[in-house]
């Protein structure tokens, strides 16, 4: 069932200067999967991500979106016109959450997330209100509706963020390391906004170092070490019982 | 001490009626200046920017050049070659009559604008850089066009970096206009000063009186760009 596909990542490699981040990494989502990504800082893990959407450009390797294989090959930052539109369709699809929230400085929380359905999806101001709204009750932050990001707490920066995300309906969700700039005793509530998705039955594509969060929510883990997947597998079977050693001592450092 | 108002009175008498027209000519003239550099400004801070090395090697050419001659001599080629360059090749396309001739305030307007354009490119330039890499990824991830990240995204956010540089170079650009009055080619208001202090022989009045008018331009224009900074650093 190739329909069932939503986001299939294929034998994806990329240097920067001599360093090989990721040495042929491949994934599979299907819809409703939740793939965790985990591994030691340098394992390629944000990388793999950040190729997903095309924030940095695969040196080989596919990406496919629903049935749709991104095209674009920038020779030297630059690419045709076709593929670079091609590619900000395909962006349109792929919800991305970032470690820093990235949240636009200059604009009130219902401007930031009204911004990509107005301008990109056509809606009407009214329209885009209206769904935004829904979406700051959905995380649980209506009141901050026209406050600037710099006033709010970093917990509720990427809850913002994660409902700008949601505000262009996309078909995949990616995080990226979402409460590893949070202090502690904010890390919850994004937490419990993640889970919430995941039980909605949203595709997501996880990186984290919330071992907690990846073994309640994901479909599978995929385990990086040094540009390559070294263990996969489901969550439960993997942390309580991790085949290679690299995990086993992965596990225990951040136990 | 009566006779010496009444210079600045109106009529056949007084010089306050040219004084003002010199006035008008200097806030027009800068005006206009500034508004033009602006767009040279962005469009060559962009190109310095672009991955095209050719755009990037003509910005590179533009503000090394200008930055680093005399403004005067900048205003003198810009005046007595580009402009008449330009008025041979509008009447070589037969675009322009045959006696068709740029006007002195027009020569005036551009000189200043090439000359400032050079110093707005590295304001913006500036500001563009200042703009966190986060800021645009997140726009590229939603999958917004580059010209509308650039106007929704970028340009309010790189205001905000840029413009105490740009009002420095508005204020600068007011003062620039005197130098321009070199050419003689219309009568702003330092040289209208002149001028009169010259027939009249009453050289602290009329100097008195046009640093008091290019005092007040810099003073209202600092009350406007602190507004603006205000506006544009909204939500930082």
């Amino acid at each position: 069932m190739a329909n069932d596909i939503a986001l299939a990542v294929r034998d994806i490699r990329k240097k920067f200067g001599p360093l090989e981040v990721l040495k042929g990494i491949s994934l599979e989502a299907r819809r409703g999967d939740v793939i965790s990504l985990i591994g030691q800082s340098g394992s390629g893990k944000s990388t793999l991500l950040r190729c997903i959407n095309y924030l940095e450009t695969p040196d080989s390797g596919e990406i496919i979106v629903g049935d749709e294989v991104i095209r674009a090959r920038p020779v030297r930052g630059r690419m045709s016109r076709a593929d670079r539109r091609q590619l900000e369709l395909v962006r349109r699809r792929l919800g991305m959450v970032f470690q820093n929230f990235n949240l636009w400085a200059h604009m009130t929380v219902l401007e930031n997330i009204i911004e990509g359905p107005r301008h990109l999806l056509g809606l009407t101001r009214d329209q885009a209100v209206a769904e935004a709204e829904q979406l700051l009750e959905k995380v649980g932050i209506r009141e901050k509706r026209d406050s600037y990001p710099s006033r709010l707490s970093g917990g509720q920066q990427q809850r913002v963020a994660i409902a700008r995300a949601l505000a262009m309906n996309p078909e995949v969700m990616l995080f990226d390391e979402p409460t590893s700039a949070l202090d502690p005793e904010l890390v919850q509530e994004v937490l419990q906004v993640i889970k919430g998705l995941a039980a909605e039955g949203r595709t997501m594509i996880l990186v984290t170092h919330e071992m907690a969060l990846a073994r309640d929510i994901s479909s599978e883990v995929v385990f990086l070490h040094q540009g390559l997947v070294e263990e996969r597998g489901a969550p439960a079977e993997m942390m309580s019982n991790p085949k290679s050693d690299r995990l086993r001592q992965f596990l225990r450092m951040v136990a | 001490m009566d006779s010496k108002w009444e210079l600045l009175g109106w009529g056949d008498a007084g010089w306050g009626d040219q004084l003002l027209h010199g006035f008008m000519m200097t806030i027009v003239v800068s005006l206009i200046a500034y508004a033009m550099s602006l767009t040279i400004g962005l469009l060559a801070a962009l190109s310095k920017l672009s991955a095209r090395r050719m755009l990037r090697g003509i910005a590179n050419t533009y503000t090394t050049i200008v930055r680093s001659l005399p403004e005067l001599l900048v205003i003198l080629i810009v005046y007595f070659s580009l402009v008449g360059g330009a008025e041979k090749l509008l009447k070589s396309l037969g675009l322009v009559s045959d006696r068709f001739e740029f006007s002195g305030f027009w020569a005036a307007v551009v000189a200043l604008a090439f000359v400032n354009g050079a110093f707005m490119t590295e304001v913006m330039r500036a500001g563009i850089l200042a703009v966190p890499k986060g800021q645009t990824e997140a726009a590229e991830a939603i999958g917004m066009p580059r010209a509308l990240l650039f106007r929704r995204i970028v340009l309010p956010q790189m205001l905000r970096h840029s413009v105490p540089g740009l009002g420095n170079l508005w204020l600068a650009i007011t003062k620039e206009s005197a130098v321009v009055a070199v050419l003689g080619t219309f009568n702003e208001l330092l040289f209208t000063a002149y001028r009169a202090a010259g027939v009249t022989k009453e050289y602290g009045l009329f100097y008195s009186v046009v640093a008091a008018a290019f005092l007040l331009i810099s003073l209202v224009s600092m009350a406007i760009i602190h507004r603006i900074e205000k506006r544009v650093g909204r939500g930082f």
